[in-house]
């Protein structure tokens, strides 16, 4: 397992690795789709320990988004590091992302 | 010769192979036994077929030596005391004969001094039977021979498929070598080669795939009589897949070759915006879920009044260098292609003064790292540009690719690098 996920109130929080690069974004993403799928489609995604991302990892995160959206769900971001904050930034993905400062806040944003 | 102990009736299964034939059965181990004496030979040739062995016979050292060229025999017993060559001096030649499979030698002698092994031994004999022998333990003593030629012979058979399974693999690495080097030379050709289609404007670039090839591309091409077109994309990931996607999307996104000319017609070409939301749509797959997606920046430039148009995908801003040194971050625009198909792109308008300059990158530069782990960044990016504006554009792309190789030190490129220049010269 490259994530580590836990349920809170019907919630799906999952925390990526620290390097989520081309060499581990395949098995992360079946890994977040899966947990997803299986769950309420409400989901928040804990970067925390996150430091690199590279252009694979930002697609795990957008696959991560799309497969919550078609169950009518959402995918909220929390605790990003200011470098992957740049990165959402440089590709405008912070625009399509609610995108929380701690992941309390994230949950507590589903009501 | 005298023989005692024989025991040719003995009813011992058969030790050659798993025949209890009389005579020797059709592939039996041959054996050579190479003795001066035809009643030794002759009863040691019953002895050999009874076990299941084919016995080959020679009556000196050197009709034996001769006999054994011919490759098809492993095994031997060779009497010690011969006219001619002696049984040592068989072995030794036999060792010093280069032949495709090891040959056991078991000499035959009647001596039993330790020197005497010694001397055996050395000169390349495997095992001894004293004689008068015992008839179970030459069978006995032949059968270790076959055991170790069966191990020998097993062992040779593995290093054989070993080889060819290495050969196999290197036959393969080589040929993904030769299609990697043959896929960088197509994308190399994709990319500028001179700056002369886009006069009076100049250029200079650089490119530096992280993996060979590359999943940056850009381009600069005349898309009417007053303007030009330049594009600069990265696509996500880097290596094959990227470099494919990045290839197929130059296509597309080059006049007169691309598809969209043929769906929508030429003046899709001069709406940067309206461009990169067809490229998003062709890219989005029907599933709604992210498969490949790039960042591109997409513009339109009339070389002679500097006025131009431009729509970014998710890529690094644009600069424009002005002539005092002083720099203008284009505007930030859409999301990447290829992600979400609601996206909309908008296209900004810009005005190159002459001497001024635009200039397009992936971000594989500002995130190039060295080896304290500091990244290139856009700061030292901007002032490598400002200090030596002076240069012509090529000149100034060189620059900067060897400030990116000093950058990284010995280490390989963790992304793909490229950076365009576009300038409008000074009148």
């Amino acid at each position: 397992m490259s994530l580590t996920h836990r349920q809170e109130n019907g919630i799906d929080v999952v925390s990526l690795p620290e390097r989520l690069v081309m060499a581990n974004a395949g098995d992360a993403r079946a890994e977040l789709k899966q947990i997803i799928q299986a769950g309420s489609g409400r989901v928040v995604v804990n970067l925390g320990d996150t430091e690199f991302m590279d252009s694979s990892g930002l697609a795990v995160v957008v696959a991560g988004l799309q497969a919550a959206r078609k169950m009518d769900g959402d995918l909220y971001l929390a605790q990003m590091s200011d470098t992957i904050r740049a990165l959402f930034e440089l590709t405008r993905l912070h625009t399509v992302f609610q995108i929380f400062d701690d992941e309390t806040a994230a949950v507590r944003a589903f009501g | 010769m005298m023989i005692t102990q024989a025991q040719v009736g003995s009813s011992v299964p058969a030790a050659g192979t798993a025949s209890t034939q009389q005579d020797h059965a059709p592939g039996a181990r041959k054996v050579l036994v190479i003795d001066d004496a035809p009643d030794v030979r002759a009863y040691v040739r019953a002895l050999l077929r009874k076990w299941g062995f084919e016995a080959v016979l020679a009556s000196n050292g050197a009709e034996g030596l001769e006999r054994l060229r011919e490759g098809d025999i492993r095994l031997v017993i060779c009497d010690w005391m011969m006219d001619g060559m002696s049984g040592p001096e068989v072995c030794a030649a036999i060792r010093r004969t280069d032949f495709a499979h090891y040959v056991y030698v078991m000499l035959l002698t009647g001596r039993t001094e330790d020197t005497d092994l010694v001397y055996g031994l050395d000169a390349g004999a495997d095992d001894f039977v004293g004689k008068p022998f015992d008839v179970q333990v030459l069978r006995a003593r032949l059968q270790v021979g076959v055991r170790i030629l069966g191990l020998e012979e097993r062992l040779a058979e593995q290093n054989r498929r070993l080889k060819q399974s290495h050969d196999a693999l290197d036959g393969a690495y080589r040929q993904i070598q030769n299609d990697l080097a043959a896929a960088a030379r197509i994308q190399r050709e994709s990319l500028p080669v001179s700056d002369e289609n886009i006069a009076p404007l100049r250029a200079g670039w650089l490119f530096l795939p992280a993996a060979k090839i590359s999943g940056d591309s850009f381009q600069f091409f005349p898309i009417s009589a007053d303007e030009i077109g330049f594009y600069h994309l990265d696509v996500a990931g880097h290596g094959i897949p990227a470099a494919l996607l990045s290839t197929s999307l130059s296509r597309s996104l080059v006049p007169h070759t691309g598809i969209v000319q043929h769906t929508k017609g030429g003046g899709e070409y001069l709406n940067p915006a309206g461009f990169l939301h067809t490229l998003n749509e062709e890219l989005c797959s029907p599933d709604g879920e992210v498969s490949s997606y790039a960042t591109v920046v997409y513009g339109v430039l009339n070389p002679l009044t500097g006025e131009g148009r431009l729509a970014l995908a998710g890529h690094p801003q644009p600069l424009l260098l002005r002539t005092d040194g002083s720099f203008e971050f284009l505007p930030k625009g859409g999301l990447p292609v290829g992600m979400f198909d609601t996206a909309d792109y908008t296209a900004q308008r810009f005005r190159l003064a002459p001497g001024e300059r635009i200039i397009t990158y992936s971000d594989g530069i500002t995130d190039c790292f060295d080896a304290q782990g500091r990244a290139f960044d856009i700061e030292h990016l901007c002032e490598l540009l400002r200090e030596n504006r002076a240069l012509s554009s090529k000149a100034l792309a060189a620059l900067l690719r060897d400030a990116v190789l000093a950058w990284r030190g010995d280490a390989e490129l963790e992304d793909d690098v490229s950076l365009l220049i576009i300038e409008r010269p000074a009148a």
